[in-house]
């Protein structure tokens, strides 16, 4: 729990007042910020690893760094928000 | 002007009937985020057919004063419940709900929730019926993160790690199946699979333990887009990965048995095909209807048709062969339904989700093509019951009689007593008199089979007990 708690000290600020009806369930946020951490350590992995097998030569392609490999949503263009990035 | 009983969990609007046209109203308190998803999401959602498209009426058309937009969204023909829905079409599901969050997303969105019962099947596609299901994302979690795991991610994973029949408990939770039983339910080896470790696994542990928690610490704390994108596709990648295939039941190479020789399954189809252009129905409910062979006849024929089985395995294989016909004759919607215990009215006051029977109102056809004997043989139902009960389906009723001295009777009886001493050809024909008109009796070639086409005589228009 700890390591939750320094993650969220140390995560953006942006105040904001959700307008969902629905009980998400602290258990449900809280857990949302750890996979985010175990998901964003798995792609820097993957594509660190990925660039190293390409320098060796062993892969021909450099692995993409974008979580959206979906083609059929790549056109979508995006639109900003304030999420304090 | 009458408010529909399932719409009045989220204050953002509701639907309601107005001179038999449904309307949704959007609430004053919805109203800056409903420009905000017309104008960045709604046609996009549109044109990929992931929503239903609406139009905006008159604001006079409005149920109350706290009107800010009334709209009138595409019409569905057939509302369907996920728990009568095959493991591909709640899979389906699942993917079109991934599929528009992170649409959403990108767009500057976010969904609010992730109930099943917000998808409905439209030309044998899943799409989006809750308009007002989306909020600005201004960094916050995903409050619909947990929903989604227990509408779609808990029962599918169910039936695929214990059984297919476990879709059934989305009957009996209505707000998708509890973390803390599914991951009971689960193998202990889900443990060792990073996917079902975090989001059933662990969240149910963290459900049990932060159920009293405030939230009002989360509320300064904010999580990236792309963070949000991560989960989203990490769960498109699991729900992709699980596959429950057709083979495991009984009943879906039914056909493929020897009911029927060749000549006989074709007489069969054609005098099927004749009734369906005697009677000219609308909408027809298949009872029994297997991988959908006869269904498909009246789709042909543009007949807006539910093809109801018992079978996980049929109803899916039924659903997999229109998706592979690329939805031709997709007015027909394959799915579950047990007749012995058909579907409930469930929810707040026995009203939020209607029962099988109250949504028969207005079909015009039923058709039970080989049906009876596993009513009224394998499930003791009297003759009597079982045609009453198709009275109460539609006006025009198909009907197939399968004798005694058929084999798959003789199966049936097998390994029981014959306590059946009514069931023959004469009196089910002097029952069915009592309730229908007979309009055409046509013995089937090469079989001791009969197929019936009935009209309902007017007197009976209350429903069976």
């Amino acid at each position: 729990m700890l390591f939750i708690n320094t993650f969220v000290e140390i995560s953006h600020h942006s105040i904001f007042v959700p307008l969902a009806y629905l009980d998400p369930g602290t258990g449900s946020l809280i857990l949302q910020m750890l996979i985010g951490i175990v998901l964003g350590g798995m792609v820097i992995f993957r594509n660190s690893f990925g660039n190293l097998l390409y320098m060796l030569g062993i892969r021909k392609n450099k692995t993409e760094d974008s979580a959206d490999k979906d083609s059929d949503i790549s056109d979508i263009e995006e639109v900003n928000t304030d999420e304090g990035q | 002007v009458q408010k529909l009983a399932s719409s009045f969990r989220d204050p953002s609007g509701f639907v309601y009937t107005r001179d038999d046209a449904l309307l949704r109203q959007v609430n004053h308190r919805y109203a800056s985020n409903f420009d905000i998803f017309q104008k960045q999401l709604y046609e996009i959602l549109v044109e990929r057919k992931l929503i239903v498209s609406h139009e905006q009426v008159d604001l006079s058309l409005a149920f109350s004063e706290d009107a800010y937009a009334v709209i009138k969204p595409q019409t569905i023909p057939f509302i369907s419940y996920p728990y009568e829905w095959s493991f591909a079409q709640l899979k389906d599901a699942a993917l079109t709900t991934l599929r528009i969050q992170k649409i959403a997303l990108k767009r500057g969105l976010t969904l609010k929730d992730a109930s099943a019962y917000n998808i409905q099947f439209l030309n044998g596609e899943p799409i989006f019926i809750d308009t007002l299901s989306f909020e600005p994302f201004a960094g916050q979690q995903w409050t619909a993160y947990r929903q989604f795991c227990q509408h779609f991610l808990a029962p599918l994973s169910l039936a695929v790690s214990r059984d297919i029949s476990l879709l059934s408990l989305l009957r009996v939770y209505i707000d998708g199946i509890p973390l803390p039983l599914t991951s009971r339910m689960l193998p202990w080896l889900s443990r060792l699979n990073l996917g079902m470790q975090m989001h059933i696994h662990t969240h149910a542990r963290f459900e049990t333990r932060h159920a009293a928690s405030s939230i009002e610490q989360l509320k300064t704390k904010s999580i990236k887009r792309d963070t949000l994108l991560n989960i989203v596709s990490n769960l498109e990648n699991i729900i992709r990965s699980l596959n429950w295939s057709t083979e495991k039941t009984a009943w879906h190479n039914y056909y493929d048995g020897d009911s029927y020789t060749e000549a006989g399954f074709q007489h069969k189809k054609a005098i099927f095909e004749t009734y369906l252009d005697i009677a000219r129905p609308n909408s027809l409910w298949d009872l029994g209807a297997n991988t959908g062979v006869f269904s498909q006849l009246a789709g042909q024929r543009n007949i807006s048709t539910v093809a109801w089985d018992y079978d996980y395995g049929a109803v899916q294989q039924h659903y997999e062969n229109i998706k592979a016909s690329n939805h031709e004759h997709c007015s027909v919607l394959p799915l579950v339904q047990d007749l012995s215990n058909p579907s409930p009215a469930v929810g707040w006051s026995n009203h939020e989700r209607d029962s099988f029977i109250e949504r028969a109102q207005g079909v015009d056809m039923v058709s039970a093509l080989a049906l009876i004997h596993h009513v009224v043989i394998a499930n003791n139902v009297p003759i009597d019951h079982f045609v009453r009960f198709l009275t109460s389906l539609g006006k025009y009723a198909i009907v197939e009689f399968v004798p005694k001295t058929d084999h798959k009777v003789q199966t049936l009886l097998k390994s029981r007593q014959d306590i059946f001493d009514d069931y023959n050809r004469a009196t089910f024909e002097e029952i069915l008199r009592r309730y229908f008109t007979i309009e055409r009796i046509d013995e089937i070639q090469e079989s001791s089979r009969v197929l019936y086409l009935l009209r309902s005589k007017p007197e009976n228009t209350s429903p069976s007990n």
